[in-house]
């Protein structure tokens, strides 16, 4: 960017004026990122070592490091999406429509405990669980229940459930729809259907090996794109959020995402399917966590990453395939249940964090998160954060408004750089599936656990309230508590559907949904059928249960 | 090393997947000597029949799911049933809101710790409220 | 939180079959081992015998799930289950990880099933020396098959040994462990095999197994018999149940059994033995602290004075020791 001669001249420069301050007095304190990469004082020119037109370059060509449309906000702002579900699919129906009337533009259903994990509430060791930490989605007359009243055809829906329960879920979301009168083949949306996040991030009950989950994941992805029967719809989102929860870093953030990616997209080729079939429809979900630069830097370099991969490794054709498209949602696990009115700050901060980084899709938490589910005025808290933002800073007059900053650039390339390296390390263990069944992962969970661990109680990492001026816990704030009629309301509902649905046509359809779990073909066509017909989240799950076996993950601790 | 070593039994009611609490816990109560009986994901019968059988001195249970009354309850009654309520010392973990803690510690709970605790103060606990 | 408990109380409920009350007599005896002749003596005239089964192996072969599948076809035949699970005591720290039950939570409440849960604490075999203790107290519960399992580190499997009848090994694929076996001469003790988590693949170190088996001399006539598991699905269970009946049928009709018996309680009464005299010459002969000191001494002159050291002391002990007429 700079020839030759006028960087000798900026070299120059920079020594004189390091030896001239050398003595200056700096905090004690170590200059590092989140992820422990070490910080200087300045960065100059000398630090960009990227050229510009091959690794920046213009947003919406690849790298896409600046982004992947060319006009990215100032053509449309980013989804604001909030993560809700509570209690019933009733009272998660009215908080979506007050959140739609205050200006969200995409929903997003956090579902409770039993939905992630495939079991009824008529199984007494989850029942009180019912609607406790997000909505119950038991059966297809829960999702009609869910979206009452809402556009689902103009308005994207992500249902965040995993591998385990996707198809069961989106099945029921899809037969809802076609009923509802609406061309599925017209839906937007997002299934996360992601491996690690109820295999690591938290942790499975009762969930099949991980081997099946691979392959329930592809099928709903293969079903989806390649074979076009919801061609609109993002059939995955790779989901580093979880696992940054724990305290694994940014750099290994992006190595479990793209890993798993690389090996869902193996898993279909290996059907037999060409990359530029339905890469395009695959996206991510990323935190946005304390650290203000490293965060955007990771947002772009993993960017440019995927473009990378895809051109180099899957050799696509379409540059449509090399587009890295993404969700965030600020970090969880920085917010404090001591002076919760501080993490307001937080996440405007880490929402920032994200549109500097050119999201497309973002949830912002509420201040009461780490003591209960948000309560109706900290979700509109949360959105305004992001309207503020789109509205009245003007961040988003320019795209990507960052780059060109020496430290960005600089920061970029390094994120990059320990990426790959990480990448690398994760795929020797193995495809996706072989690093949770070896306790890989589980292991590099739990060295993430006691170094953050070690770190707040050395003050490496600062949480204020928490180590630094400690005060108690807030007892003032109002806790939002969920319905405690949850549990028998939604019993009754799944009990009127087995009044009126044909139990023996079910019966029958179930043994179809066995047949197709033993010879391991693609469960979607009978998975369409069986929910049809009425069949329970938990009735679908012990099929799986049944015929692929119940998994205990290797903890270690 | 050698004998009478604190016994902890750390399990959690319920189905809910948030574990990185318990682990760590878990190691820190290890490594401050005493022998941690991992439960797992526990029904309320199965709490305390393991109680029971491992015949621990400490019940530590991770609630995050905002089930905690009902699952602090209903191990409480069962201890009760069975005669054993006084023999151990009942600690809760996890996603809990102040304004509950005293409710749980009316219940029976010795005391509750929410996000963000120092684990050493569990351990302290621990050893100045169990007595071999 | 003080626990008192009345000896004669906990014994009565122990009879009249309290679980309760076996777990806090083995919580006395795991801590005050003193106390064993005084709880010992209630059961005089209990003469149950228990079938002993131990399970060793390296950490990860999947023991524990192992051990449950195998209680579980246990419990469903009607038969009266106790598990002792003994896991490392951390040498820095004193704590344990015990982290066998976790894997058994779905039989936890079967009414015909009692686990323990042991940390070695820092017994030199590195098994618990309440493992014996217990097995006597599961006896005189009325179990019909106690289950020890164990690490297979160190020296502990050498101890299972002397304190089961009938020992599996359990090995993985992928594990190199076949070769491990025959430096570490463990191939002499197993009674049986057990390739688990084959679906990962077992033929290979099966074969291996078989291999090295061959090389090997039985003097009782025994072949130990190789099976494959996947305790998660539950393949090969019912296979590797039928070879434990069967070594057991064979140690009985061999006599062997009555060998493995008496062994079983040599090899304690040794180590009792063994415990009273060194607190004897602990007390007598020498204190920990002269120890250290003749150990710095002989490091810091000459290290090859140790033996001439120890010699020393003795020389100038007179050791005399009779038996009270």
């Amino acid at each position: 960017m700079y020839d030759r001669e006028y960087l000798e001249q900026i070299k120059k420069r920079k020594e004189e004026w390091e030896s001239k301050f050398q003595n200056a007095k700096e905090r004690d304190a170590k200059f590092v990122t989140d992820s422990e990469i070490p910080i200087k004082r300045i960065y100059t020119p000398l630090d960009v070592k990227s050229d510009f037109l091959e690794n920046v370059n213009f947003p919406g060509e690849p790298p896409y490091t600046r982004g992947v449309y060319p006009t990215m906000y100032r053509g449309r702002f980013w989804t604001m999406r909030l993560f809700s579900g509570h209690g019933t699919p009733e009272e998660t129906n009215l908080r979506w429509k007050y959140l739609y009337e205050n200006g969200e533009t995409g929903f997003s259903a956090a579902v409770d405990a039993l939905t992630f994990n495939g079991i009824d509430p008529t199984n007494k060791d989850g029942a009180p669980e019912v609607g406790t930490s997000g909505v119950p989605l038991y059966c297809i007359d829960s999702l009609y229940a869910l979206t009452e009243d809402i556009p689902i055809d103009k308005i994207s829906v992500a249902l965040v459930v995993e591998p385990f329960t996707c198809a069961p879920v989106c099945s029921m979301y899809f037969n809802m729809a076609r009923a509802r009168g609406y061309d599925i083949k017209q839906l937007i949306g997002t299934t996360q259907n992601d491996i690690l996040t109820m295999t690591v991030g938290y942790i499975p009950y009762k969930n099949c090996p991980p081997n099946h989950l691979l392959r329930l994941a592809c099928d709903f992805i293969e079903w989806t794109v390649p074979q076009k029967n919801v061609p609109r719809w993002h059939p995955i989102n790779f989901t580093g959020y979880n696992y940054r929860e724990g305290g694994i870093d940014a750099i290994q953030e992006l190595g479990f995402v793209f890993a798993s990616a690389c090996s869902h997209i193996d898993n279909l080729v290996e059907r037999g399917w060409k990359v530029d079939d339905f890469v395009n429809r695959l996206a991510f979900h990323l935190a946005a966590h304390k650290d203000f630069f490293e965060e955007i830097a990771k947002y772009r370099a993993a960017r440019r990453i995927w473009a990378k991969l895809m051109k180099d490794r899957y050799e696509c054709k379409d540059p449509k395939s090399q587009e890295f498209r993404f969700h965030v949602q600020t970090a969880g696990s920085s917010l404090t249940a001591q002076n919760p009115k501080v993490n307001i700050i937080r996440t405007a901060i880490q929402g920032l964090e994200a549109n500097l980084g050119g999201c497309q899709s973002l949830h912002t938490n509420s201040y009461d998160e780490a003591i209960c589910l948000p309560s109706e005025e900290a979700a509109l808290i949360a959105l305004r954060t992001q309207q503020v933002i789109a509205d009245e800073t003007r961040i988003a007059n320019t795209v990507d408004p960052l780059a060109g900053s020496y430290y960005v650039e600089w920061l970029t390339d390094e994120v990059e750089e320990r990426v790959w390296k990480y990448i690398a390390k994760v795929e020797k263990v193995g495809s996706i599936d072989k690093a949770l069944s070896t306790g890989w992962l589980y292991k590099e969970m739990r060295d993430a656990f006691h170094k953050r661990r070690r770190r707040i109680e050395n003050r490496e990492e600062i949480m204020l309230g928490v180590n630094k001026y400690e005060v108690p816990y807030d007892d003032v704030t109002d806790v939002f508590r969920t319905s405690k009629e949850a549990i028998e309301i939604e019993v009754n509902r799944i009990n009127k559907l087995k009044e009126r649905r044909d139990n023996a046509k079910l019966e029958k359809l179930l043994d179809k949904l066995r047949d197709v779990c033993e010879k391991e073909e693609n469960v979607m066509p009978i998975m369409m059928e069986v929910t049809k017909e009425g069949a329970t989240i938990g009735e679908v799950c012990d099929v799986y249960r049944e015929i692929y076996g119940i998994w205990e993950p290797p903890l270690a601790i | 090393m050698g004998s009478n070593q604190i016994r902890v039994l750390m399990t959690k009611p319920g189905i809910d997947g948030h574990w990185r609490g318990g682990i760590v816990v878990s190691r820190a109560l290890r490594d401050a000597g005493m022998e941690l009986i991992f439960g797992g994901f526990q029904n309320v019968e199965q709490i305390v029949e393991s109680a029971i059988q491992e015949d621990v001195d400490v019940i530590g249970l991770s609630i995050h799911s905002g089930a905690h009354f009902a699952y602090t309850q209903q191990i409480i009654d069962l201890l009760k049933k069975k005669g054993v309520l006084d023999k151990f010392l009942i600690l809760v973990g996890g996603v809990i809101p102040a304004k509950d803690f005293s409710q749980l510690k009316e219940m029976g709970v010795a005391n509750v710790y929410g996000p963000g605790t120092m684990v050493n103060s569990i351990v302290q606990f621990i050893q100045q409220n169990v007595q071999k | 939180m003080r626990k008192d408990y009345d000896i004669d109380e906990l014994v009565q409920k122990f009879k009249d079959h309290d679980k309760i009350a076996l777990a806090r007599l083995i919580t006395i005896i795991e801590n005050e081992p003193d106390k064993a002749v005084e709880i010992f003596k209630h059961f005089e005239d209990k003469n149950h015998e228990s079938y002993i089964v131990g399970i060793t192996g390296s950490p990860g072969v999947g023991k524990s799930t192992l051990t449950g599948a195998i209680t579980q076809k246990l419990l469903d035949d009607g038969k009266r289950v106790g598990i002792i699970s003994v896991d490392p005591t951390s040498p820095f720290s004193g704590g344990a990880f015990l982290g066998d039950r976790v894997r058994m939570t779905n039989i936890t409440l079967h009414p015909n099933l009692f686990m323990r849960s042991l940390a070695s604490r820092g017994s030199k075999g590195g098994l618990s020396r309440a493992v014996f203790d217990i097995s006597l107290l599961y006896e005189a519960f009325g179990m019909d098959i106690i289950l020890i399992e164990t690490v297979g580190a160190g020296q502990s499997e050498f101890e299972i040994y002397n304190l089961a009848y009938t020992v599996v090994v359990v090995l993985v694929p992928g594990y190199g462990d076949a070769i491990q076996m025959q430096k570490a001469g463990i191939i002499e003790i197993g009674d049986l095999y057990d390739i688990n988590k084959k679906d990962l693949g077992g033929e290979d170190i099966a074969v291996q197994v078989e291999m090295m088996l061959d090389d090997s001399i039985f003097q009782s006539g025994w072949r130990p018999p190789v099976s494959m598991t996947n305790a998660i699905s539950g393949e090969g269970i019912d296979e590797l149940i039928q070879n434990i009946f069967d070594h057991k049928e064979h140690v009985e009709l061999s006599g062997e059994l009555t060998t493995k018996k008496k062994n079983r309680f040599t090899y304690k009464i040794k180590s009792l033995i063994h415990h009273k005299v060194d607190k004897i010459v602990l007390k007598k002969v020498i204190t920990l602290e002269e120890i250290e000191k003749i150990a710095v001494d002989t490091y810091e002159s000459s290290k090859f004075k140790i033996y001439k050291s120890i010699n020393d002391v003795f020389e100038d002990v007179n050791i005399n020791i009779t038996k009270k007429e």
